[in-house]
């Protein structure tokens, strides 16, 4: 499929040319941080391999919201600044429901406890997915063919509201969840060791990943979904209901937010009105970093990002630490702007391939 | 039809205008007095509370009554109005009002800069304000200081222990005269600085926890950092080790990583220098869920109440050592136990008494006999706040030395057990670890 359906003055990310000394620099880049982490993983490998399991983790509710970025992203080419806060709000609720309403904290039975998480996200996702679809009704859907910036300060401002909202009904303090999924080791060799609380978190976001993937590329409201990325008018001619092609998109992305959120209230368990917020921009960086409007490139970006939050944060020899976290996410960001805007894996292709 | 309408808007006009005068009016009757006017809202969200016949003068709390301090903030400014109750809202013949105000934003969960600054002005513009009970934290008490010295409004505070607030600092360069831009002082603190914390609890790691290589995080706030650098100072003195000194970011996803770095030190203990509002509890739980129950965490007076750490940590809290200036609440005698006792009964409970209630009610204490003695101006506040000489009060006895230091020196440390705030022992550090500047 092609990707010139798009005319150049709206392909701000598209760069000129690129010329082969960056390419150069940046391979000697990444052959530095290569080179950084096997010394790190000789040096102690128990804790390479801790802190890489955390980045796995990190990088797995990353790229949940950051598929929430590109999916709309990919249709629209709107970026849904309001959807870090959407996910704030999903797991704020989803703490809501699992300390007041459902009492789960504590090392509750795995028969009470599953059941009701499972429902807990299901309200959770439908909660993100309904508001999400009523901010695109009420804040986007008049602004379609505004000027770009319109849609865009509109979804900033989406974002402050969705804050101000999560501030009024949770207050300032951080709603923290404790022993809600047991954390104990699952394993332990030569103190590597995995809790069952990030495994869940992994292994609850792989088949929803997958499923999302299934879901754009072999299904008709998937076919309709990439119909309208490509082409908006012509998808219409076609018969495709644009407006509940794009309300299902948002749909989706919501969902995606509210179970990113619910598994953020089990690991690392701690939300504020102010954490989707940063969130969001460390998922939108990896979107972009991945290639936005790419869905797999939004997971392969999530994952280097987490990565890299967890491998600076958590290595011992030569990184930066904590302090320097948020300036090299961002540097990232930058970086493939200017020398990358396609992302790492290449094509930016709004169908979602 | 214009002219009607003219007429309509004129009437209005009137009718507002009679308003506002019966409301001032009304005012006066009321309280019997027109010389206290209150702080605004935005700064102060309560009116002014004052005895019977009104009231001349008017005192200040500043403290954060929002975010993680809320529990102990809320009952410190209960004990300021126990302690005017029991003296008729009076400071010898002097008939005061005290107003509780607030410098944290509900955004910031926490103290904020820019309502620091907007507090202390709305105190100099007032008139009938003779003395601000507070600050709470020491970053707001830097921004609060040099805006009160040039109205020579006395301030005493009964919590912050950031020590270039009145002698040399570890942080910043020009400390403390920079915050006394008319060259004479007017603030003073009834809690001992950290450099007395600091040493103390270096001190206690060494001697009761045996530990030997000592992991120091601060959150890069003035009071976090001055305190890691007093504790860092004490333990090199102390020849103990500082297996690494690093700060924490309070926007962290997760404190995890951190935690696997401070593993690989082999460090066998790690001392939060902070507040809890930064994430302190989430940093509890995550340490813990990292370095294991064998690992001693040690955390300063920034992280009480205790209420809150548990509250975010969970589980993890437990074992966690926190320490606080001056004796424990159910050690203190005379004055101070009947002041336990009463007050106690008042909030749920001797045993609800948080520490820095007790401190509070000394610093309102302090400040309404200095007002007594004064000849009313700001200026004779102060100087009568300087010759403090406290006997037998509630936090015992002791005086304000030129800097404005309480002369009183004892660390208590206590554990969290059960949920609960246990006492573990007092530490006095040496003088030669102690350091005056």
């Amino acid at each position: 499929m092609s990707t010139q359906t798009h005319d150049a003055s709206r392909n701000w990310f598209r760069p000129k040319s690129r010329p082969t000394v960056q390419s150069i620099i940046g391979l000697l880049l990444v052959a530095a941080v290569l080179a950084w982490l096997v010394v790190n993983l000789i040096a102690s490998p128990a804790q390479f391999m801790t802190v890489l399991v955390l980045g796995i983790t990190f990088g797995s509710l990353y790229g949940l919201i950051a598929l929430g970025y590109t999916l709309v992203y990919g249709i629209l080419e709107l970026i849904n600044f309001a959807h870090g806060d959407l996910f704030m709000l999903g797991g704020l609720l989803s703490g809501s429901f699992i300390i007041s309403v459902f009492d789960l904290q504590g090392g509750k039975a795995w028969y009470v406890l599953w059941p009701l998480l499972l429902l807990t996200m299901v309200i959770a996702a439908t909660f993100c997915a309904t508001l999400n679809i009523g901010i695109e009704a009420v804040a986007y859907r008049r602004l379609r063919n505004a000027p770009r910036l319109a849609p865009l300060i509109t979804a900033v401002a989406m974002s402050f509201i969705l804050q101000g909202v999560g501030l009024i009904f949770w207050g300032p303090r951080p709603t923290t969840t404790n022993n809600l999924v047991s954390e104990s080791k699952v394993f332990d060799i030569n103190g590597f060791s995995v809790t069952w609380n990030k495994l869940v978190v992994i292994l609850v976001t792989a088949p929803v990943l997958i499923g999302l993937i299934w879901l754009v590329q072999k299904t008709r409201q998937g076919k309709a979904m990439r119909a309208v990325a490509q082409d908006m008018q012509a998808a219409s001619m076609m018969g495709i209901n644009v407006n509940r092609t794009i309300s299902f998109t948002f749909a989706v992305g919501g969902a995606l937010a509210g179970v990113a959120g619910i598994l953020w209230m089990i690991y690392p368990g701690s939300m504020r009105f102010d954490t989707g917020f940063q969130t969001g921009l460390i998922a939108f960086t990896a979107a972009v970093l991945g290639g936005i409007g790419n869905l797999r490139g939004a997971v392969a970006g999530s994952m280097v990002i987490g990565l890299i939050q967890a491998f600076n944060e958590g290595l011992s020899i030569g990184s930066p630490g904590s302090n320097w976290t948020q300036s090299i996410v961002f540097s990232i960001l930058i970086l493939i702007l200017v020398f990358r805007p396609e992302g790492l894996l290449g094509e930016r292709t709004p169908e979602g391939q | 039809m214009k002219h009607g309408r003219w007429t309509i808007l004129a009437i209005a006009a009137i009718a507002v205008l009679g308003a506002v005068v019966a409301g001032c009016g009304g005012d006066d009757a009321g309280s019997g007095s027109a010389a206290v006017t209150d702080l605004p809202a935005s700064s102060c969200p309560a009116a002014s509370l004052k005895g019977p016949d009104g009231a001349d003068y008017l005192i200040a709390s500043d403290l954060p009554l929002q975010g993680a301090s809320r529990p102990q903030t809320e009952q410190m400014g209960k004990a300021i109005e126990f302690v005017l109750n029991q003296r008729g809202f009076k400071a010898g013949d002097k008939k005061i009002a005290y107003q509780a105000c607030d410098d944290a934003t509900a955004q910031a969960a926490s103290w904020d800069s820019a309502k620091c600054t907007a507090n202390a002005n709305a105190y100099v513009a007032n008139k009938s304000l003779i003395g601000v009970i507070g600050t709470f934290n020491s970053g707001c008490a830097k921004l609060v200081i040099p805006i009160l010295n040039p109205a020579a409004i006395a301030m005493v505070s009964p919590a912050n222990t950031y020590v270039g607030l009145t002698q040399g600092g570890p942080v910043e360069a020009g400390e403390p005269d920079k915050y006394y831009p008319s060259g004479k002082r007017n603030y003073a603190r009834v809690v001992a600085a950290d450099n007395f914390q600091g040493p103390a609890l270096a001190v206690f790691a060494q001697t009761d926890l045996k530990l030997k290589n000592v992991f120091v995080l601060n959150d890069g706030q003035l009071y976090g950092a001055g305190l890691a650098n007093n504790f860092r100072d004490a333990a090199k003195k102390l020849n103990m080790g500082v297996a690494g000194f690093q700060k924490w970011d309070s926007k962290s996803t997760s404190f995890e990583p951190l935690g696997n770095t401070i593993k690989a030190t082999g460090a066998d203990g790690v001392f939060l220098a902070g507040i809890v509002d930064n994430a302190g509890g989430k940093l509890v739980k995550d340490l813990r869920a990292v370095l294991g129950p064998d690992v001693q965490i040690l955390t300063p007076d920034g992280f009480t109440p205790i209420e809150s750490v548990i509250k975010d940590a969970g589980k993890a809290a437990e074992g966690v050592y926190v320490s606080v200036a001056g004796p424990p609440v159910d050690q203190l005698t005379g004055k101070g136990k009947a002041f336990v006792e009463e007050f106690g009964a008042t909030v749920g409970g001797a045993d609800k008494v948080q520490v820095y209630s007790a401190y509070a009610a000394q610093a309102a204490e302090v400040l309404l006999d200095a007002i007594a003695a004064s000849d009313g101006t700001r200026q004779s506040v102060v100087d009568n706040l300087f010759k403090t000489n406290v006997t037998d009060g509630i936090m015992g006895s002791f005086g304000l030395d030129a800097n404005g230091d309480t002369t009183a020196g004892g660390v208590t440390m206590y554990q969290i057990k059960g949920s609960k705030q246990v006492t573990v022992k007092v530490v006095t550090p040496d003088a030669s670890l102690v350091g005056k500047a």
